[in-house]
């Protein structure tokens, strides 16, 4: 069963009310309960322009920054919302005449229509959350791609649609002769009451309507953003398929791949976060997965390889041998970048060491597969591939549209593979940055005389193993973007992916999601240009004085405590002269949500001793603070209330 | 005499605790070495190459735990790599010499006093048993 995508509900709510415009055009019976449903409809339709709207009305006629389509979605809203009232007034009038009506066909479509697109809201908003500080924050990888500019614009488009189709069939319902019915007789002057409300109702949703045209003029929305908006998901997690021990199909194969590589993707979600506490993020792990991406590189290199010696056998494939044998020799490029990565850390390891992880249970799946894709041998594992025989092109495309399959398997394992180098950058530069990192002295040259089993890994070495992911991400990107170019033709597997990377690099002015933590944006008083800027208690980064230590060939962990205290008194002081903080005795029991807590001297000891894993009790993650607890709460049942 | 040759040698010859976890610690940089310099000449065993070679790290950094682990610098050989051309005799030899370390560091967990060291000899040798069982084509 395939996960739910937002065009499930968008269509599902579409043939709603195509069904509602049919069955209401002669409102035959109880017009005031198609009143109600029509407000509940209209009110969903709010929420959408209020999601899309960066600002209101009044801010926006001051912003001459807005894209079309936002500008079009805060007038869609501020429409949306009269109508809404005028509805509600309505329902008032309706109800006081009658309230024991029979609800008609049509009413009950209106009212599944708002279900439908309430539940395509809810699934938009799973892929976005509200931190602490009251800003957007990405819950998945398809959050640039919500607030992205094309599905703005799809999205606003269908909202302003929906209202020209609404707003004639309101105007029926203001019409005195809807309410003609035995029922009203005695109440008359109330029925035409309701019916003033709905004329003016259905004026502001010609309003709504119309409040797409400059927009529609200045940049048409396009069938692609459509499809896009309706290829997003929820961001549920789809369960792992664990590859066949009897063997798996071509196509089989190519689906598990994209299963394994959409699980990937998500679970490098907040792995920076994770690296600066998590015992489960090791240098073991971190390699595992250089060396993972490597192999899976090699592996589609060779998938690649094969898929055109058997395009040259079409007449018209899908891609040609050529095209696939220049993305397959990129991906030898990629793969070579990553084996960098996998021997940078050689010489460099955390206090913990390898320990599974969920990323590389799909990373192992993903690799499995795609061997078991490239070499004949069912069974095929790391551990079986001597002499494996290779996949004969005919078995593996025996037609042109098994070309298109196997494209789109590389495609997604190696989109996944730029998320786990994006991730994987951040992380490891947390790690780094929390004193993570040391060097077995062993591995160190001769010069270097240090009587310690480990020492911090100097910011040389640390750098380097940072120039290697860089290297291997945009390697990754690199071929990730040529096979975007394979995969825009309509009906390509993939092709959602090549749209979503291009939306997500045409941001709306919405709130901006913040993809990844900015170290130099948080918590940090000072200007950009001072002295002492970063230190462990502002930033959490090495300050100028344990940078210098940490600089030396082999820095001396004693020394490094004593830094970092040195760091620490002298941005303080400096903040204080600037008048930028408070003295932290000034604000006892109180530490915001935006400043780090300072190492204690017991913590910063231990940086300088790497422990296994067995012998100290593993540490819990931080905990959430009340006001963020009560804030999570409290946007979640905002977000319920919006959607009743 | 080739690296693999000479870092089995070394690993048999050795006498005491702190000896053998040093000729260890060298026989992992060695399949390291050698497993890296083979792994772009095969594409089959790419992948078996690369994770042994990932093994041989985590072997080597387990060793580096034990409290008997001597001070001083790794000892960078500076005999021949083994002939590359044919990749399986490469991978053959590599086995023998993982046979040889986890049967070492297996023996010197059995004697260890120190539970660190036994700890830090076992997993090692789990490493080992992996290259093993990775380059053995045998699963």
């Amino acid at each position: 069963m395939s996960a739910a995508v937002f065009g499930d509900f968008l269509a599902a709510a579409s043939g709603h009310l195509k069904a509602a415009m049919v069955d209401g055009s002669n409102h035959a019976s109880s017009p005031e309960a198609l009143v109600h449903d029509l407000y509940r409809l209209v009110t969903v339709l709010t929420h959408y322009c209020d999601d899309l709207a960066p600002c209101d009305q009044v801010e926006a006629l001051s912003r001459n920054d807005l894209h079309p389509w936002e500008r079009a979605a805060v007038d869609a809203a501020e429409a949306l919302r009269v109508a809404a009232d005028c509805l509600q007034q309505g329902t008032d009038r309706a109800v006081g005449g009658q309230s024991d009506a029979i609800i008609p066909h049509e009413a009950r479509h209106l009212v599944a229509a708002a279900r439908e697109l309430a539940a395509g809201r809810d699934l938009l908003h799973t892929h976005l959350s509200i931190d602490s500080d009251g800003r957007t924050r990405a819950r998945s990888e398809w959050a640039p791609v919500v607030t992205s500019v094309p599905v703005t614009r799809a999205l606003a488009n269908e909202i302003t649609r929906w209202s020209r189709v609404l707003a004639p069939f309101t105007a029926l319902l203001a019409h005195p002769a809807a309410w003609e019915t035995p029922s009203y007789g005695p109440v008359r002057s109330l029925a035409g009451l309701a019916c003033a409300e709905l004329a003016s109702a259905s004026q502001w949703l010609h309003v709504a309507g119309a409040a797409a045209r400059p927009a529609l003029e200045a940049d048409p929305a396009q069938a692609a953003d459509t499809d896009l908006l309706s290829a997003i998901p929820s961001s549920m997690v789809a369960p792992r398929s664990r590859p066949s021990p009897g063997g798996e199909s071509v196509a089989e194969l190519c689906h598990g791949i994209t299963i394994s590589a959409s699980r990937l993707r998500r679970a490098m979600q907040d792995s920076q976060d994770r690296a600066r506490w998590s015992p489960s993020a090791t240098s073991g792990g971190w390699q595992w997965m250089a060396q993972a991406a490597a192999i899976t590189s090699h592996l589609s290199e060779l998938a690649l390889r094969a898929a055109g010696t058997r395009a040259d056998q079409f007449a018209s494939p899908p891609a040609s041998e050529a095209q696939l044998n220049n993305v397959a020799d990129l991906m030898a490029a990629m793969r070579a970048a990553w084996s960098q990565v996998d021997q940078a850390w050689d010489a460099i390891i955390t206090e913990t060491r390898l320990i599974q992880t969920p990323a590389m249970t799909d990373a192992s799946d993903l690799l499995l597969r795609m061997g078991r894709l490239v070499w004949d041998d069912p069974q095929w594992t790391p551990a079986r591939s001597r002499r494996a025989p290779p996949r004969a092109p005919a078995a593996l495309a025996p037609q042109p549209a098994a070309i298109t399959d196997v494209v789109a398997a590389v495609h997604h394992a190696v989109d996944a593979i730029a998320h786990v180098a994006r991730s994987e950058i951040d992380a490891v530069q947390a790690a780094g940055g929390a004193g993570r990192l040391y060097v077995p002295t062993r591995s160190l040259p001769a010069e270097c005389n240090v009587p310690r089993p480990f020492t911090p890994a100097p910011t040389s070495q640390r750098r380097a193993l940072i120039d290697a992911y860089r290297a291997a991400y945009q390697a990754s990107l690199q071929v990730a973007l040529e096979l975007d170019g394979l995969a825009v033709a309509p009906a390509t597997p993939s092709r959602v992916l090549a749209l979503a990377r291009a939306a997500a690099s045409v941001q709306s002015s919405r709130p901006r999601v913040l993809l990844e933590l900015d170290y130099d944006h948080r918590g940090d008083a000072l200007s950009a240009g001072a002295p002492f800027r970063h230190s462990r208690a502002s930033t959490g980064q090495a300050g100028p004085v344990e940078r210098a230590i940490r600089d030396r060939p082999a820095p001396d962990p004693f020394a490094l405590p004593r830094a970092a205290a040195i760091d620490n008194a002298a941005h303080q002081l400096i903040a204080e002269a600037e008048g930028v903080t408070k003295p932290a005795s000034n604000v006892p029991g109180r530490q915001t949500n935006r400043q780090r807590a300072s190492p204690s001297a017991a913590q910063l000891a231990a940086q300088s001793f790497p422990n296994d894993l067995r012998e100290r009790p593993p540490e819990e993650p931080p905990s959430r603070s009340a006001g963020e607890t009560a804030s999570v709460s409290r946007h979640s049942q905002g977000l319920r209330r919006q959607v009743r | 005499m080739n690296q693999i040759e000479l870092a089995k040698q070394r690993l048999l010859g050795t006498d005491g605790l702190p000896g053998l976890l040093a000729a260890a610690w060298d026989s992992f940089e060695v399949v390291m070495a050698v497993a890296a310099a083979a792994a772009d000449q095969s594409a089959d065993m790419y992948p078996a190459l690369t994770l042994a070679r990932g093994s041989a790290v985590s072997g080597r950094n387990a060793i580096a735990f034990a409290p008997s682990m001597p001070d001083g610098h790794a000892a960078l050989t500076d005999r021949p790599p083994p002939d590359m051309s044919d990749v399986y005799e490469v991978a053959e030899a590599m086995v023998e010499l993982a046979s040889a370390l986890s049967g070492s560091l297996r023996d010197a967990a059995g004697l260890a006093v120190d539970a660190r060291d036994r700890a830090a000899c076992q997993d090692a040798a789990l490493h080992a048993e992996q290259i093993g069982r990775l380059l053995a084509g045998s699963e």
